[in-house]
């Protein structure tokens, strides 16, 4: 990256800067000419020079050019003095409009172009960390980094559009404002000179001052916070060694130091803003004195004078900004700098490599082969040491450990995850280092142990590792296509590739190929199913919220089906699994929320509040007991949890776990808790009673188990819900979503919705057993299932693929290796969570998978033990970085045995 | 009816958890999910991978034999206060026997996670879990 922002700027932008300086040149003349009309209009018809007598004239908008002597283009007109003043006036407006105009398109021009160098630095840094070699991302901190391109740069275009134009402009300005009072008075524009001579001078340099002691101001602070968190943190130190005092001497001289900078900061600011204004203010008075002088002696006229005082009020603005803008540039500079220290790195990845492959089906020179690879990690210690060789296709080829980590280390190398200290990898006889990413990513598979999600559907992180390249453009029309030509020729302005999100990026017909199914559909749960994540999909499915689009499909049929269901179910004798939603009967998986009001709310967060506020919640709660019982459930409960948790940091991950209460709400509880103390029912306050009756909604007793909600209570609750809904008011009613036989429910999950009721947890494997037979009911009906299953392959993973289990995780990284057409394939224990027979399996099918394929890959992988060796070729075994043996399967477990 | 009370003091019986404080054990009630089984019903299956394990809380259970050196060796019987599967509450280990329920059965099920956090906060449980444990290993070296 160029050193200098400047330069940076101006090799990125000249053109545009050049055109924006002859546009700024040329706004100069109107500029200028406005400057000298007043003069014209005070001293001509105004004061009434050259218009002696009545109908006399003088001539109007002559145009004489002063070369060759004067080349007359424009003779004028004559005017008398009225129609001149007129004239004079009107061409003063024209020339507002015009200089407002300029400054218009010089702003707008600026801007335009200051955003486009932003964006251009922005793609600049992100394409350099994606060709950062992989040692780089060892030293450096995501979160600076990001913050970098995010919020450090921002500045650096605001900056852009005035880089050069704005000294120019304002340069010239105050140039032609100079000008103008040399013009009219020699001795005057001198005085003036040497005036603004020495604001450009003084002024900025003591403003850098102010920037130095800006700087030690905020890194006293810093240290002084680190001081007091020192104290607090070693407090007991402190007492034990009875050294407050020296403590406080401490703190006393710090903030000494601290008082020290900010007065000094004052008294210059206000210092520096004095001797700007006297210099500013000077001027005038020097006008006042000396013009006045001259006025009077005859030597200057009047209009020259006020034009002289007009020309003088345009000029502090101008050497205001400018010094400003001297500041700025400073700022930006050492802003670029360090940005630009964060983005240098040695060995960035060559951009030819990175470039869409012309020619996506190029083939990787065979054999894969590694020679006299060394590697060495950043302890220092030599993990791969002169390894040599060399991998086939079809061939199955485990990597063994007997002492040392070289068999990840070599996978990781063939990966391309760490760069060898020495030695090389070809590909028939070509360094791999040499070939672009698109060929080498494509035709070697990697997969580690560590899994990386996007944030996005299962679908879309499955099919990640396919989107190599565009495949075929989006088709726009209309506005859209225009909206996408200004797009493409925007992103060429600011050297941004011209890709397009939207075109289509996956090799649909490779998937299909390579998997051998006819749509995409059967492809990705082919694949899933190979690593076991199949069944995962539709459990995923089932526990979701279906939005409005897919509730339009499916709804219907989901409805339809619970009656086979329910069948089903009892027919295996699983019916006790599930609690169904039935009107006269306590529902034991649900809520006592739920089951009083014999439904779910639709709108999460409030609506609960809503309802226990109300006068006809509160006036059905009070007509028997249930309202008093309810409260002293809440007591009970918001007893038990505040003494669980009153001492627990509030991101314990325990919280996680607790859907009574949010951390921030204990000491809540603990007050109301306190003032309860003694107070019956009738004795709380009306919004204390509130609280705790709120509190007992969320209660289950199967999940929690307090035991304070008793046979007697259900039936109660029951009661009541029936008469809850005798006479409900319509801003309640539409808060909730009653449990309607032949409804679906939104608020419920798909499951739910299936079985119109909960799901037993507190039955064994009730969960499994129960969406075994649902899978098995669903799979009856094709079409539906596989919209069921759509519905699970569009569950968003969340950020970091968080939303799924670590094995989930595992298999996915799997599938989304498996599911690409490669050469070799270099498994990294990649499913190290998964249990052993589990994983023998997926190892078993996916290895016939692939080696079913019309040209069988080659496939490596690292193994823990040597439990699995039989369904490998040959057999490699590391010692300390060496190769130990290397040799066919058989023998190898031959000579293993007789060891 | 059995509350979290009982539990807790189930727990307290139970040497894996005697040594922890009761407001730690209360916690780890609190976070674990009780499970019923119907007599007969699988509880653990041996070589599935879990993370969480079974304190019988209420009726007994069989944990079947290995069948490949079931030379005569008799279903090992566990009732209130065993710990099923108590691998797993230590470390990544695949179940290593077939449990099964003998009559109605209530288990606790204790979460890993919670466990280790629990543990891990007071210096005089993770001790006591060694101690078990060394005993444990004498034991069966012996």
């Amino acid at each position: 990256m160029e050193p200098l922002l400047s330069r940076y700027i101006w090799t990125n932008t000249k053109r545009q800067q050049v055109w924006i300086l002859l546009v700024v040149a040329l706004s100069m003349v109107p500029y200028y000419l406005a400057f000298d009309l007043p003069k014209q209009i005070v001293n001509g018809p105004i004061q009434g020079d050259g218009f002696d007598g009545t109908g006399t004239t003088q001539v109007f908008g002559d145009i004489t050019l002063p070369i060759f002597g004067g080349i007359q283009i424009f003779p004028g007109i004559p005017l008398e003095r009225v129609p001149m003043l007129v004239a004079l006036s009107m061409t003063f407006l024209g020339l507002v409009i015009v200089n407002g105009l300029f400054k218009f398109y010089i702003n707008t021009y600026k801007g335009r172009l200051g955003e486009r160098l932003l964006r251009r630095i922005r793609f600049g840094l992100v394409d350099r960390i994606l060709r950062f070699p992989p040692s780089r991302f060892k030293s450096i901190k995501p979160g600076e980094i990001s913050s970098m391109v995010k919020d450090e740069v921002e500045p650096l275009g605001g900056f852009t559009g005035d880089a050069f134009v704005q000294p120019a402009l304002l340069g010239g300005q105050a140039l032609t404002a100079l000008l103008f009072i040399v013009v009219q008075n020699v001795w005057l524009g001198t005085l003036t000179f040497a005036v603004v001579a020495i604001q450009l001078a003084v002024i900025p340099r003591m403003r850098r001052r102010l920037i130095v002691l800006g700087r030690e101001r905020q890194l006293t602070a810093r240290q002084l916070a680190g001081r007091v968190s020192d104290i607090v943190g070693g407090i007991d130190t402190i007492h034990s060694h009875d050294t407050t005092n020296f403590e406080r001497a401490d703190i006393v001289a710090r903030l000494s130091r601290i008082f020290r900078i900010r007065y000094d900061i004052y008294r210059w600011k206000f210092l520096v803003k004095f001797l700007n204004n006297f210099l500013a203010q000077l001027t005038p008075f020097l006008f006042y004195a000396v013009g006045g002088y001259l006025t009077i002696t005859g030597s200057l006229d009047l209009g020259q004078l006020v034009a002289v005082i007009g020309a003088y009020k345009e000029l502090p603005g101008p050497l205001k900004e400018l010094i400003d803008w001297d500041l700025t540039r400073q700022d930006v500079q050492v802003k670029y700098e360090q940005v630009r220290e964060q983005f240098e790195s040695l060995g960035l990845i060559d951009p030819l490599l990175h470039a869409p492959d012309p020619r996506p089906d190029a083939p990787l020179g065979k054999p894969l082969s590694v020679r006299r690879l060394s590697l060495v990690d950043d302890g220092g210690a030599q993990v791969l040491d002169q390894v040599t060789l060399k991998f086939e296709m079809a061939e199955k080829v485990a990597l063994l450990d007997a002492n040392g980590s070289a068999s990840g280390a070599l996978a990781e190398t063939l990966g391309r995850i760490v760069w060898p200290t020495s030695g090389t990898i070809m590909a028939g006889d070509v360094d791999l280092q040499h070939l672009p990413e698109a060929l080498v990513g494509r035709r070697i598979s990697y997969v580690g142990p560590e899994a990386y999600f996007f944030a996005g559907t299962l679908q879309d992180n499955l099919l990640y590792g396919m989107k190599n390249a565009p495949q075929s453009p989006a088709l726009y029309t209309g506005q859209e296509a225009i909206d996408r030509a200004w797009e493409t020729v925007e992103a060429g302005l600011s050297g941004n590739p011209a890709f397009d999100l939207n075109d289509l990026w996956i090799n649909e017909e490779s998937i299909l190929e390579h998997t051998g199914e006819h749509d995409m559909f059967g492809a990705v749960m082919s694949i899933l199913r190979l690593v076991h994540l199949s069944d995962d999909v539709l459990d995923l499915a089932l526990h979701t919220h279906l939005d409005d689009r897919q509730r339009e499909t499916v709804a219907d049929s989901i409805v339809a089906l619970r009656e086979e269901v329910r069948a089903e179910l009892t027919g295996r004798g699983k019916g006790g699994m599930v609690a169904h939603f039935e009107e006269g009967s306590y529902n034991s998986g649900a809520t006592v929320g739920e089951n009083l009001l014999f439904g779910q709310l639709l709108a999460s967060g409030d609506a609960l509040r809503q309802i226990v506020r109300s006068d006809y919640f509160r006036a059905i709660m009070s007509s028997d007991t249930l309202g008093e019982r309810m409260f002293e459930m809440g007591r009970t409960i918001a007893g038990i949890t505040v003494d669980l948790f009153r001492d627990m940091p509030a991101d314990d991950p325990f919280f996680d776990r607790m859907t009574l209460m949010q951390p921030e709400e204990i000491p809540d509880y603990t007050a109301l808790l306190k003032r309860l103390e003694g107070r019956d029912f009738g004795g709380a306050a009306t919004a204390d009673r509130i609280a705790m009756m709120r509190l007992s909604f969320f209660y289950n007793e199967r999940w929690f188990r307090f035991g304070i909600l008793d046979d007697d209570l259900m039936a109660q609750i029951v009661r009541t819900r029936e008469k809850f809904f005798d006479d409900l008011p319509e801003g309640l009613s539409e808060l909730i979503e009653v449990y309607t036989e032949g409804r679906y429910l939104q608020s419920a999950t798909l499951m739910e919705n299936m079985l119109f009721g909960k799901v037993d947890h507190g039955r064994g494997n009730a969960d499994l057993m129960v969406r075994a037979i649902v899978g098995e009911v669903l799979a009856r009906h094709g079409d539906l299932c596989r919209e069921v299953l759509m519905i699970g392959l569009q569950y968003d993973l969340g950020p970091g693929g968080r939303r799924l289990q670590a094995v989930q995780r595992q298999k996915l990284n799997v599938a989304r290796t498996l599911i690409r057409s490669s050469d070799f394939y270099v498994f990294n224990q990649p499913l190290k969570g998964v249990d052993e027979r589990t994983l023998h399996l997926i190892h078993q099918d996916s290895t016939r998978f692939l080696s079913n394929r019309e040209q069988a890959p080659g496939i490596i992988a690292v193994v823990a033990d040597d439990t699995v060796l039989t369904d490998f070729d040959r057999v490699v075994r590391f010692e300390n970085g060496r190769v130990l043996r290397d040799g066919n399967s058989e023998t190898d477990a031959h000579i293993n045995d007789s060891l | 009816m059995m509350c979290m009370n009982d539990e807790v003091q189930i727990l307290r019986s139970t040497p894996l958890f005697a040594g922890m404080q009761v407001q730690k054990l209360r916690m780890l009630a609190f976070t674990s999910e009780r499970k019923r089984f119907a007599p007969g019903e699988t509880i653990a299956t041996k070589g599935e991978m879990t993370d969480f394990a079974y304190v019988i809380v209420c009726g007994t259970a069989t944990i079947e034999p290995d069948s490949k050196d079931a030379t005569g060796a008799t279903p090992h019987i566990v009732g209130v206060g065993d710990v099923i599967g108590e691998m797993a509450l230590l470390c990544q280990r695949p179940c290593r026997a077939d449990v099964r329920a003998l009559d109605d059965v209530e288990a606790l099920r204790i979460q890993r996670d919670c466990y280790m956090r629990l543990v891990s906060e007071c210096p005089k449980c993770t001790a006591d879990t060694i101690r078990i444990l060394g005993e444990r290993l004498t034991h069966s070296v012996s």
